[in-house]
């Protein structure tokens, strides 16, 4: 894991060159992949892997390397490249760090810093002047937030003398209602549940499409993994509040995906999509059990690839048109045919459709769900039905139509978006196997 | 790029090929008496996720129709679509469905069934919203998304599997004592109801008519509706007997509605789809009575006699010039003999007249219901929907073929067109001879029926009288006299209300209220604008401390001057 | 397009108007074309008769009744021609817009040699005609900076 991090900050070389940059990053992620194998939890460094960080963590390499791919309109505008390159390269290294290391207080620090990158990505290369207040809203939400996990930390080390995750559960149990809040607050808002989401529809309205595609891709996660990683400390008052935590996460993804219909603008749909699916990843957690950790990994890491890859196509139109609004987008059918392709693969994989991992994910997680109580079937299933809802939605009413408002001339996707698309989706699809065999 | 000119008859080849391959293995099997498992492990330690293929004569023998439904519309659609700028399109997406739908029927696992069963509910819904008119938009919403309540309810039962360990269900038909989940039926049979379009979903069945006609003939009068029914057919050992009386009451109550609606239906395609839907009433209702293989039975015949309605349609519509409206049809019978007389064997072997396919199926159907004891509402609801058929059927008939001439115009070429015509001839055939041969191979043995003479006669004694009705009353159609009624069941009972634009518009208005209460009003009060005004005014009273007035720093001065005197003494 | 009223109507075209959609009211109940033609003839007769009224109030009040009535007595399912609005073959087709073409890939274009060099042609042609027109704006552009 430590070269990987190193070569990523080798990379600080080639801040000048894209090209070069994206092959270094693709080459990262195929020596990764050669290296996958076997992982446990076993050494205690401060560096380890186990397989849900591996994946997150290859996830994050991808995501990087797609995201540099579709915003080439920075290199070509001279917006400060380099600066942007740079950003995007360091907010890797942290994630790499944070899903890599083996301590809580390094995963803190880690998780913390990501936002500074994030941070100015949104306030200097957002679209609209309300960036500002956008980007102060989603520092000081999830900072505010994350805050008391630092004290958490601080308890959990003064009482268990290590913060290592090896040790994790084998010490003192905690039954402190107060330290489970401080631990989890940061997260719930990071992930977010609904009530600590407000920060996330803002922030992906203003953020450049390569702020979007990182932060629905990999940042949410950073909430998730944080969540698994500090569960066995607090096991013992989680099954006090898991009833409220899954009342939460199914009532708010319910609310979150009714709301996810009416938006007009695409890029806020997508973004309460991914609050109606980090829901789930919340219930996975909160049930606690093999089936639904298995679940989380499946909807963490489909999700990171489909949601960046539908904000990847909502940038193209926006690139192209100037407008992200689905009443004005219209009858893209006739402008661009493939695109339309794409849309509706990318739209149906959201809502969970057979040869999607996503499917895998919410298999897990209803049968984890169902397993708590039978009831829960309806909100879940409300879920999945509104999930369909608002994803063809989404689709037919950017694609269908007989005559577009467009007036100025719009040309289909050009090879290096056909080829972001298609790294979204290959992938994506063979992880079906890989994730069923690996995760049961 | 170009495009092959004999593209659609070499698929249409290529699926016939396929066709016989599976009709002889299907008949191979069923005289041997076995079934074939192709089963892929993918994963899974305590509960075994796995893909199954289950070749069985039911699987072969339903596989071969759809086959020799799917090649003939194929070669249909040539001719058919063959103005359409987009027909490659048209024809992937059939080609998609046609797969999902043989992933359907061939795998008796519900993880695996998901695939197709899902497949089948998205690639429809391309092909529904294949016009781009904003008609086939709101069609092809309704459509996906009943079917999507659908989908849902099977992943709900692929969770309750786990309970048993295995998703394997043709496994479980073989014990008796295996303890399901209540939720289990009742999930299976929610989702038969919508791929069905059984009472309240049904109002998508008519809607999605706004699809090509091939798509119709193919998709949404003889595949996709029956998806459901053959779910249902699978999971017979599963359904209680509360299961199947609420499936007993909804299917009559199918029946009833959609015979009456398409009465006072004017849309050509419509008209052929609420048949369908009456059909697809009788199958759950001889389900319902535990005739699985009888539903079964019906399901084939049905499949077969009703694609070639929907292709003697579709010629109709293609001559007239994609007019649908019957009232500008009549007396189309001197332009279009062959096809009349092709359309007028389809009607009647619906009707159920005797020696035609649907008379095989149907007649046992209501014989079998005669036969148990299920009192005399019932049968005589059936025998209304019988004789409701009829009607409607032929209402169909006077209307465009035998009645006068209505005033729009249509062009006989269309008969001169051999990939038109061909496929109609063809499927007229099978629909001919459809009735005994699968029959025979159903039923090596025959069924013992026992009757009194009134109920024996009764089938026929209901078609004959309402076929006279019907052609005494110059095929009904003075259905202003009927006022409410005729608004009432135009309107389909009000279901595209209920379960369209009434249920939308109140998920929409609250998800309105939902982010203008919470998202933009709550939330963002106390989160942000909240913490702001009040932040606001503390700043405001701390400035107030820091300004460098003399009186405040010496009252300062004074008050911990105060406070150090306290704490010295 | 007689679904969209934009223009504001002379009396005699609000009675022809309305007699025509008396006439397709009657059409839409008619079972037979016989029927039809019997019912049609009685419509006339009932304009025919008010036919020389001159109390503008009295026509008006019977045009508002008229057409109350008509919409009172609606068909659930009104006639509507294929390709009309509300017809079942409506909006099938795709406009997609002219500078679509420009976009063919040069594959596609080799399909039709002959259109596309006529079309170069007319582009030419095209800018000619607007230069003359309205002048060369990019040079006056140039020419202030």
């Amino acid at each position: 894991m430590l070269k990987f991090i190193l070569m990523g900050s080798c990379m600080t070389l080639f801040f000048s060159n894209w090209g070069v940059a994206v092959t270094l990053l693709f080459f990262m992620a195929f020596v990764f992949g050669v290296g996958m194998s076997g992982f446990g939890l076993g050494l205690v460094n401060l560096i380890q892997v186990d397989l849900m960080s591996y994946f997150l963590s290859y996830l994050s390499i991808w995501i990087l390397a797609m995201m540099i791919m579709m915003s080439f309109y920075v290199k070509d505008h001279k917006s400060f490249p380099e600066v942007f390159l740079g950003l995007g390269v360091g907010m890797l290294i942290f994630l790499l760090v944070s899903f890599g290391t083996s301590d809580l207080l390094m995963y803190y620090i880690a998780f913390e810093t990501t936002l500074i990158p994030i941070f100015l990505l949104v306030m200097g290369w957002g679209y609209q002047p309300e960036r500002i207040s956008a980007s102060y809203f989603l520092l000081f939400y999830t900072l505010a937030a994350s805050l008391p996990l630092l004290l958490g930390i601080l308890w959990v080390n003064f009482t268990d003398c290590s913060l290592d995750y090896f040790f994790l559960g084998q010490g003192a149990q905690f039954s402190n209602p107060i330290l489970f809040w401080l631990m989890l607050l940061a997260f719930l808002v990071k992930l977010p549940v609904y009530f600590g989401h407000l920060w996330l529809p803002k922030a992906h309205v203003e953020a450049p499409v390569a702020g979007s595609m990182i932060l629905a891709g990999v940042l949410l996660k950073l909430g998730g993994y944080g969540m698994v990683r500090v569960v066995p400390y607090i096991e013992l008052s989680l099954s006090e509040f898991s009833s409220f935590l899954m009342s939460v996460s199914l009532v708010g993804g319910v609310t979150a995906s009714v709301i996810c219909i009416r938006q007009t603008d695409c890029k806020s749909l997508v973004a309460y999509s991914s609050v109606a699916h980090m829901a789930l990843v919340l219930l996975g957690v909160v049930i606690n059990s093999s089936v639904g950790l298995a679940g989380v990994v499946t909807i963490m890491i489909s999700h990171g690839l489909c949601s960046s890859g539908l904000f990847s196509l909502v940038g193209m139109i926006y690139e192209r048109m100037g407008t992200r609004s689905i009443i004005l987008i219209r009858s893209l059918i006739t402008l661009a045919p493939l695109s339309t392709l794409w849309w509706f693969l990318f739209a149906i994989s959201n809502m969970a459709a057979p040869p999607s991992p996503n499917l895998l994910g919410e298999i897990y997680l209803f049968i984890s769900s169902i397993g708590w109580w039978g009831g829960s079937s309806l909100l879940v299933g409300g879920l999945s039905f509104m999930a369909g809802a608002y994803n063809l939605f989404l689709f037919v009413s950017t694609q269908h139509g007989t005559d577009s408002f467009l007036s100025n001339s719009m040309g289909d996707c050009s090879f290096r978006e056909h080829l972001v698309l298609f790294l979204h989706m290959a992938p994506f699809i063979l992880l079906f196997p890989v994730l069923s065999h690996l995760f049961l | 790029m170009t495009v092959d000119k004999y593209l659609y008859q070499k698929i249409s080849f290529f699926l016939v090929n396929l066709m016989f391959i599976a009709g002889f293995t299907g008949v191979f099997l069923s005289s041997e008496g076995t079934s074939i498992f192709f089963e892929w492990f993918l994963g899974g330690s305590s509960v075994n996720f796995s893909m199954i293929f289950l070749l069985d004569s039911m699987s072969c023998f339903f596989l071969a129709v759809v086959l020799c439904i799917s090649g003939n519309v194929v070669w249909y659609s040539k001719s058919y679509m063959a103005l359409d700028p987009n027909a490659n399109r048209f024809i992937l997406l059939v080609l998609g469905f046609v797969a999902s739908m043989a992933i359907l029927i061939l795998s008796p696992n519900i993880l695996s069934i998901l695939l197709g069963w899902d497949g089948l509910g998205l690639i429809s819904y391309g092909l529904v919203i294949y016009y781009p008119s904003k008609k086939s938009s709101s069609a092809g919403m309704i459509t996906v998304l009943s079917n999507r309540v659908g989908d849902v309810c099977i992943l709900l039962s692929i969770a309750w599997f786990v309970s048993v360990g295995d998703f394997n269900f043709s496994i479980w038909a073989f014990y008796n004592n295996v303890e399901f989940s209540n939720w289990v039926p009742l999930l299976v049979l929610l989702a038969a109801m919508t791929k069905s379009a059984q009472i309240p979903f049904s109002a998508w069945l008519p809607a999605a008519m706004a699809a090509p006609t091939p798509v119709s003939a193919l998709v949404h009068s003889s595949t996709l509706v029956t998806a459901g029914v053959y779910l249902l057919i699978r999971f017979s050992f599963i359904l209680g007997e509360t299961c199947s009386a609420l499936l007993l009451f909804i299917s009559i109550m199918t029946m009833f509605m959609s015979g009456v609606v398409a009465i006072f239906e004017y849309d050509l395609k419509k008209i052929i789809a609420l048949s369908t839907l009456s059909q697809l009433g009788m199958m759950m209702f001889s389900i319902s009575l535990g005739l699985y293989e009888l539903a079964f039975f019906h399901l084939l015949t049905h499949a077969l006699f009703k694609a070639l309605l929907f292709l003697c349609a579709g010629i109709l519509i293609h001559g007239a010039g994609n007019t649908q409206d019957i009232r500008s049809f009549g007396g189309l019978s001197l332009n279009f003999p062959l096809v009349t007389v092709c359309m007028n064997l389809a009607n009647l072997s619906l009707c159920g007249v005797p020696f035609l396919a649907g008379f095989y199926s149907k007649d046992l159907i209501v014989e079998l219901a005669c036969q148990y004891s299920w009192g005399i509402f019932v049968l005589l609801m059936m025998f209304i929907c019988l004789s409701l058929t009829v009607l409607y059927s032929v209402r169909l008939t006077y209307l465009s073929f035998v009645g006068p001439y209505g005033g729009g115009t249509s062009i006989s070429v269309c008969e001169s067109d051999y990939s038109l015509v061909g496929p109609v001839v063809i499927l007229s055939f099978t629909s001919l001879v459809s009735g005994p041969i699968l029959s025979w191979l159903n039923f090596p043995a025959p069924v013992l029926i026992f009757l009194p003479v009134f109920l024996k006669w009764g089938a026929l004694f209901f078609v004959g009288v309402s076929l006279l009705v019907m052609l005494s009353l110059q095929g009904l159609t003075y259905s202003y006299k009927w006022g409410a009624v005729s608004k009432f069941s135009g309107l389909m009972w009000f279901l595209p209300w209920l379960t369209g634009q009434g249920f939308s518009m109140k998920t929409l208005k609250n998800a309105d209220h939902l982010l203008k209460i919470y998202d933009q009003g709550w939330l963002e009060f106390y989160s942000s604008k909240g913490l702001e005004v009040v932040g606001g005014k503390v700043n405001t009273l701390n400035l107030k401390f820091q300004h460098s007035s003399l009186k405040l720093h010496f009252l300062i001065f004074l008050l911990w001057l105060f406070l150090c005197f306290i704490y010295i003494l | 397009m007689a679904y969209l009223q934009t223009e504001i109507l002379g009396h005699t075209q609000k009675v022809c108007r309305l007699y025509k959609s008396a006439l397709k009211h009657v059409f839409e109940y008619a079972p037979n074309r016989a029927a039809y033609r019997y019912a049609a003839v009685c419509v006339r007769q009932k304009f025919e008769e008010n036919r020389h009224l001159t109390d503008a109030l009295k026509v008006q009040t019977l045009i508002e009744d008229t057409k109350e009535e008509l919409f009172q007595k609606q068909h659930s399912h009104p006639f509507r021609y294929a390709t009309s609005p509300g017809g079942s073959a409506y909006g099938r087709e795709l406009k997609s817009p002219d500078w679509v073409l420009d976009l063919w890939s040069p594959d596609e274009k080799a399909q039709y040699p002959e259109y596309f060099a006529r079309r170069e042609e007319m582009k030419k042609e095209y800018t000619v005609y607007w230069e003359k027109k309205f002048g060369n704006k990019a040079e006056e552009l140039h020419h202030h900076h």
